[in-house]
């Protein structure tokens, strides 16, 4: 490849500028910034694109134009082309095949015919400098046969040996096969083990932990057991303080109840007996008092009793008998007084009837009331009315004055009938006597004044005569008086009717006394019956009976005294009954109460009464603790069922109490203790985390992994290198050397006959058939002579199937003698067949090659 | 007799409570910690307010035996909410809280509706739920910490009309892991469906996932690290007569993410690869719709920069991540090399005639340098290879690994200036 020109519109200080240049030996002369560097940089931007391909960082781009632009035209294998490259807002390439006027656009890439040179190589095998030359002088000649030896003078590359120093460096950080130092991967593995350890540690610890955990849990459940115990305790305590007085009363009661004797007997015995007992006998003793006094009484009563004889009791015997007569006495004497009674009406109406009819006729008496008696009034009177009817119509006037008459008659009636009355007064009642005679005179005047207009009735005419004859007739043998025919208003007739009436009453009288007389004898027949019960005739009955009765009387009296004292006796009596009854039933109750007693007292009354009293009042104390107890039931029931009553009591509650506050501090011991070694887990837990333990780990491990990766990466890639480096240095510095010791005779004229490398690789020299170390033998020409000899090979060697690139030689031969130019150049003469060469000088050039000669004002 | 309704039970496992976190902030671990507390109180309150039958926690609801106070008091006081809620607990013990090492669950072992499977021999347990609902729970737990048989093989087969709901802390062979785990009592799905039952819970593997109509994965309560993100929490299962319905629920308070971030020549410097990383994030993150102060995000960064040099400078990097997160106001970002290399043209690199050149050659063959390879594999790196083809393909890996490095180690850094 040959470069013809390059066109720079604008390339650094290279403002449209072109730069023409032969296809060998090319000299380009300037002055110091002439713009020399910028030449060779031009041509590796050329070759290779801008670098860096950055408007802002480029160091040639124009401050004004802010771009480069430049145009080289190149031949290649006979073809030319133009490559036109252009650094602005982004680089920009373009290839033109003039033969075939194709054009390429590409951007910043190196050109197609240099792809097999890098354009590091490039810059540091093709282009050398003064610098680097003048470089050699300050180094060592352990570094320049270095780079020499191994590196053959690219510098662009490090050295592999430097390389694998820096590898081996960095590996020994990372590692060492020798177990020395503390490379990073020992680092963490000893941490990894600490982490172990403390790993191990940690869970030891928590194992341990596990003794702990065990210790709270175990804590735990005992404070549990404990709080339980506790709950219990009080609980308990509490119960047992509201059972121990029941307790107490309750065994009081047994205490008691065992006082009680007999306890099976007494509590046979109904607790009222004993009052019972004392009741009845009060009751008896009462009653027993009460039943004498009547005993007494009836003994008295007995006494005022009266004794009968014979005829006493005969006659009482016989008293209803007598009393029976006693009536008929009455009735007797009734009938006797009714005899006189009515022996004195007859004789008085005999006598009226006498004295009447001797008024009215004046025939006796019998031949009178015989022919009045037979008469019949009613006829008379019909008659006579008839009588006075005829004679009536003459008469009237006379009747007028017989109703006046009648009117008189009247009123004498009355006076009779009172006068009557006085009479019957004066008869019942002796102290009247005086009134019944008064009485006997007013009835003769009432007498008088009927009889009076008796007298003016009187019959009438003929047939009159026949009427009167019959009432003759009726009269007859009597005659009838005058007056009767002029009687009308009756009286006559009235008078006989009267009579008639006194002939009829006496008559029942006359028949009533018969009747009386037989009564009385009847009622005298009973009397005497009475009396003598058939015998005795011969006693007067009336006095007898009347005595007798007397007697009965009196004896009556008597029995009557006796029956009613008989009947106090037997009230008495009965009542004593009710009391021997009532005694018999209080003994019966009190013996049987006393029975009890005595068998309480074991055959002795009063001592089984003591022990009934005693085991009473210790029921009653009993009965008074029972009802306490029974005031609260639940209590109660709660204490006669609980489970051991033997635990109710005062000392066992304080041996509760005593309990609970042993419990308690105990408690207090294990909650402080399950506290401590809480605190101790925490504590623990805390000092060791797993998980932060494991984060290490983990990363620890990761950069292990990542290390042992970097040492695995570092140890290849030494092994390689060094593997690549021996093998390229045993293949091509043979022929480098060879190369380099042909050229380096050339330029030095056959002084130094050959390069040689020594077994430890140090650099030797042939001259004038004498092997001699490098530092010794050079001068800095020679040094700068052997670098471009080895520069040239290396050249060479690169170049051997591939495109030849121009070479740039920058102020290279400032070191070089004329001779030993003049060879130099003889040198390149041969390479300027095969390469473009670039001379680059600020010298004035003695040598015949195409010159260019860059203008004086682009170095201004 | 079952089957009158449905049964409702939330499977969860692998809750790791009291696992630490290899973040080096300590906040960020304390955050992680409490967040991860915080998801469990969202599981049980999901369970409470949702009135589920039963929760069904298999295996590593322990990362550790050994808890904390603090913690102890926080799960003690969530289990007993659940449990005074009348909802049945089915704990079954799994590789990292093995039977009878957790003594912070003893005290519950008396309550009714706390079932625990501790046994390697299945436990069966029959279960009369409120609403009548009868469920077969059949369990063995890890009774040591490497219990690699399959012990769901003795599970019984299904034999009643009951619900029958297995749980297994175990592998099973081909389901989705983060990484290499251990088979811990591995076992199979055929194996697992060959038991005709109505639901089998697993635990173990992080990853939610259903491998079956009736099998699944519960996944972790919340990522316990980079590899775990996304969305977390546990499975609602409803199990009628006829079918199974499982859905994913979330419960997770942080959520872990991981983001590819190419860093190209245009991030020429910090600010501008700043910039590009945070824009790239948000973008990420505005998808997700979840709170950034509670999302933790990992990006692995890969390509040709020429940042390359101050990305692999750790102090550089944790400038950037902090920039970033409060940039974008998340907890944490956490960025990592996964591939950065510098903007060398490696192939013209490897064209030249240079020592570089030949160890690249060497590097892409290495097998035509049968003495190398002899020296390389007598590195510590190749002494656990089990087969060759394990070592070459180690070794293999190594040198892509190495490749950029070397030939940055190689390349003397250009003056930046």
């Amino acid at each position: 490849m040959k470069i013809n020109a390059i066109h720079y519109r604008t390339y650094g200080k290279l403002n449209d500028y072109t730069l023409t240049l032969d296809e060998g030996i090319n000299t380009i002369y300037g002055g110091n910034e002439a713009g020399k560097t910028t030449i060779f940089n031009s041509i590796r931007s050329l070759l290779y694109g801008f670098s860096p391909a950055n408007r802002e960082r480029h160091p040639y781009v124009n401050w004004t134009r802010e771009e480069i632009d430049f145009e080289g035209s190149i031949t290649v294998d006979g073809t030319p082309f133009r490559v036109m490259r252009q650094l602005k807002s982004s680089p920009k390439l373009t290839i033109l095949d003039e033969v075939n006027g194709t054009v390429e656009n590409k951007r910043n890439d190196s050109l197609p015919w240099v792809a097999d040179i890098t354009d590091s190589l490039y810059e540091s095998i093709y282009h050398l400098t003064a610098e680097v030359l003048i470089d050699l002088e300050t180094s060592s000649w352990e570094r320049i046969q270095e780079r020499l030896i191994f590196n053959y003078g690219m510098d662009y590359l490090n050295k592999s040996s430097d390389v694998v120093q820096a590898m081996t460096q960095e590996l020994n950080g990372i590692w060492r096969p020798d177990r020395r130092g503390t490379p990073k991967l020992a680092q963490i593995e000893q941490r990894l083990r600490e982490l172990t350890r403390t790993r191990i540690e940690g869970e030891q610890q928590y194992d341990n932990l596990k003794g702990l955990f065990e210790n709270v849990e175990v804590l735990a459940q005992q404070i549990q057991r404990i709080d339980q115990q506790r709950k219990w305790c009080i609980a308990t305590a509490q119960e047992l303080n509201k059972l121990l007085p029941v307790k107490q009363k309750h065994e009081k009661i047994e205490m008691l109840k065992r006082e009680q004797q007999h306890l099976t007997l007494y509590e046979k015995i109904p607790e009222d007996y004993l009052v019972k007992y004392h009741q009845l006998k009060e009751r008896l003793q009462e009653i027993t008092a009460e039943r004498e006094v009547l005993g007494n009484e009836c003994e008295t009563l007995e006494r005022e009793k009266t004794v009968f004889n014979a005829e006493e009791v005969q006659i009482l015997a016989n008293a209803a008998a007598l009393e029976k007569a006693s009536d008929t006495l009455q009735h007797y004497e009734l009938a006797e007084q009714q005899l006189h009674e009515l022996s004195a009406a007859l004789s008085m109406k005999t006598e009226q009837l006498e004295r009447e009819l001797g008024n009215l006729f004046e025939a006796p008496y019998q031949e009178a009331y015989e022919t009045v008696k037979q008469m019949n009034p009613v006829a008379l009177k019909t008659a006579l009315y008839r009588y006075f009817d005829m004679k009536q119509k003459d008469e009237q006037i006379r009747a007028a004055a017989w109703s006046l008459a009648l009117g008189k008659k009247r009123r004498y009636g009355i006076l009779m009938v009172a006068s009557l009355v006085g009479i019957a007064i004066g008869w019942r009642f002796p102290d009247f006597r005086a009134l019944a005679w008064l009485s006997m005179a007013a009835f003769g005047i009432a007498i008088g004044g009927m009889l009076q207009r008796q007298r003016k009735n009187q019959p009438t005419d003929d047939e009159l005569t026949t009427v009167a004859a019959n009432i003759e007739a009726m009269f007859m043998p009597l005659k009838l008086p005058d007056y009767f025919w002029t009687d009308t208003s009756l009286i006559f007739v009235g008078r006989i009717e009267q009579a008639a009436g006194l002939i009829f009453e006496s008559d029942k009288l006359s028949a009533r006394i018969e009747a009386e007389k037989e009564k009385r004898a009847a009622l005298e027949t009973v009397m005497r019956r009475a009396l003598t019960g058939g015998s005795g005739n011969d006693m007067p009955v009336i006095l007898t009976l009347q005595m007798t009765l007397q007697k009965l009387k009196a004896l009556s009296k008597a029995q009557y005294e006796n029956e009613r004292l008989q009947d106090k006796l037997l009230t008495l009596k009965t009542r004593c009954h009710e009391f021997d009854d009532k005694i018999a039933a209080l003994n019966e109750q009190l013996s049987e109460i006393e029975l009890k007693f005595l068998n309480l007292g074991m055959g002795n009354l009063d001592e089984g009464i003591a022990i009934f009293e005693r085991d009473q009042s210790i029921g009653k104390r009993i009965s008074i603790f029972e009802e306490e107890l029974l005031s609260d039931i639940a209590l109660y029931d709660s204490f006669k069922h609980y489970e051991n009553p033997e635990l109710i009591n005062e000392r066992y509650i304080e041996e509760l109490e005593e309990l609970r506050e042993e419990l308690e501090e105990t408690r207090q011991k294990a909650v402080s203790e399950k506290s401590a070694s809480e605190a101790e887990i925490e504590a623990i837990k805390a000092a060791v985390k797993f998980d932060e333990l494991d984060s290490e780990h983990q990363m620890l491990t990761a950069e292990r992994e990542a290390l042992t990766a970097r040492r695995d990466q570092l140890m290849i890639m030494m092994e390689v290198l060094k593997y690549a480096d021996d093998k390229f240095r045993r293949e091509n510095q043979p022929d480098i050397l060879n190369r380099v010791s042909q050229l380096m005779a050339e330029m030095t004229l056959g002084k130094y006959q050959k390069v040689l490398i020594s077994e430890s690789f140090d650099l030797q020299f042939l001259v004038d058939d004498e092997v001699m170390p490098i530092s010794k033998a050079f001068s800095k020409g020679t040094l700068n002579q052997l670098f471009l000899a080895f520069r040239l090979a290396v050249i060479e060697m690169i170049n051997r199937d591939k495109p030849p690139l121009p070479i740039v030689l920058d102020e290279a031969f400032v070191n070089w003698d004329d001779r030993r130019l003049a060879a130099t150049y003889k040198v390149l003469e041969d390479f300027a067949t095969r390469h473009q060469l670039f001379i680059l000088t600020c010298h004035e050039p003695k040598h015949p090659y195409h010159l260019v000669r860059l203008p004086e004002e682009t170095s201004s | 007799m079952g089957f009158c309704d449905m049964l409702r039970l939330l499977h969860l496992s692998d809750l790791h409570i009291n696992a630490g976190f290899a973040n080096k902030s300590a906040y960020i671990r304390e955050q992680l910690k409490l967040s991860l507390n915080k998801s469990f109180e969202r599981a049980v309150t999901y369970a409470v307010n949702h009135k589920v039958d039963g929760v069904m926690i298999v295996g590593d609801f322990f990362d550790q035996p050994q808890v904390d106070y603090a913690l102890e008091r926080f799960i003690r006081q969530q289990l007993t909410k659940l449990l005074d809620h009348g909802i049945h607990l089915f704990y079954v013990n799994g590789n990292h809280d093995p039977a009878d090492t957790m003594s912070v669950l003893t005290s519950f072992k008396a309550n009714q509706y706390f079932h625990i499977f501790d046994s390697d021999s299945f436990k069966r347990e029959t279960v009369t739920f409120e609403s009548g609902d009868i469920g077969e729970f059949i369990a063995s737990a890890h009774a040591y910490k490497g219990e690699q048989r399959d012990l769901v093989k003795r599970y019984p087969v299904k034999s009643n009309a009951y619900y029958w709901v297995g749980m297994a802390h175990a592998s099973v062979v081909n389901a989705q892991s983060t990484g290499e785990k251990t088979a811990y009592m591995g076992t199979t799905l055929p194996q697992i469906e060959s038991l005709g039952y109505d639901y089998f819970a697993l635990g173990h593997i992080h990853i939610r996932q259903q491998l079956s109509e009736r099998v699944a994965y519960a996944g972790n309560l919340q990522g316990l690290n980079y590899k775990e993100i996304g969305g977390k929490g546990g499975l609602l299962v409803t199990l009628s007569e006829n079918s199974a319905v499982v859905e994913p629920v979330d419960f997770n308070e942080i959520q872990w993410e991981a983001i590819d971030f190419e860093v190209t020549e245009r991030a020429e410097n910090l600010y501008a690869l700043e910039t590009a990383l945070a824009d790239n994030i948000a973008e990420h993150i505005s998808d997700l719709g979840y709170p950034p102060e509670r999302l933790i995000v990992r990006v692995h960064l890969y390509g040709r920069s020429k940042c390359y040099h101050l990305l692999r400078d750790a102090e550089t990097i944790n400038d950037l991540e902090i920039a970033i997160s409060q940039r974008l106001k998340l907890l944490n970002v956490d960025l990592k090399d996964i591939g950065l290399a510098n903007d060398y043209d490696l192939k013209a690199l490897a064209r030249e005639q240079t020592v570089l050149a030949l160890a690249l050659e060497i590097m892409d063959a290495p097998e035509r340098h049968p003495e190398l390879l002899t020296r390389l594999y007598q590195l510590p790196v190749f002494k656990d290879a089990a087969t060759v083809q394990s070592r070459d393909a180690l070794l293999r890996e190594h040198l892509e690994t190495v490749r950029a490095e070397l030939v940055d180690r190689m390349l003397k850094v250009p003056n930046e200036n």
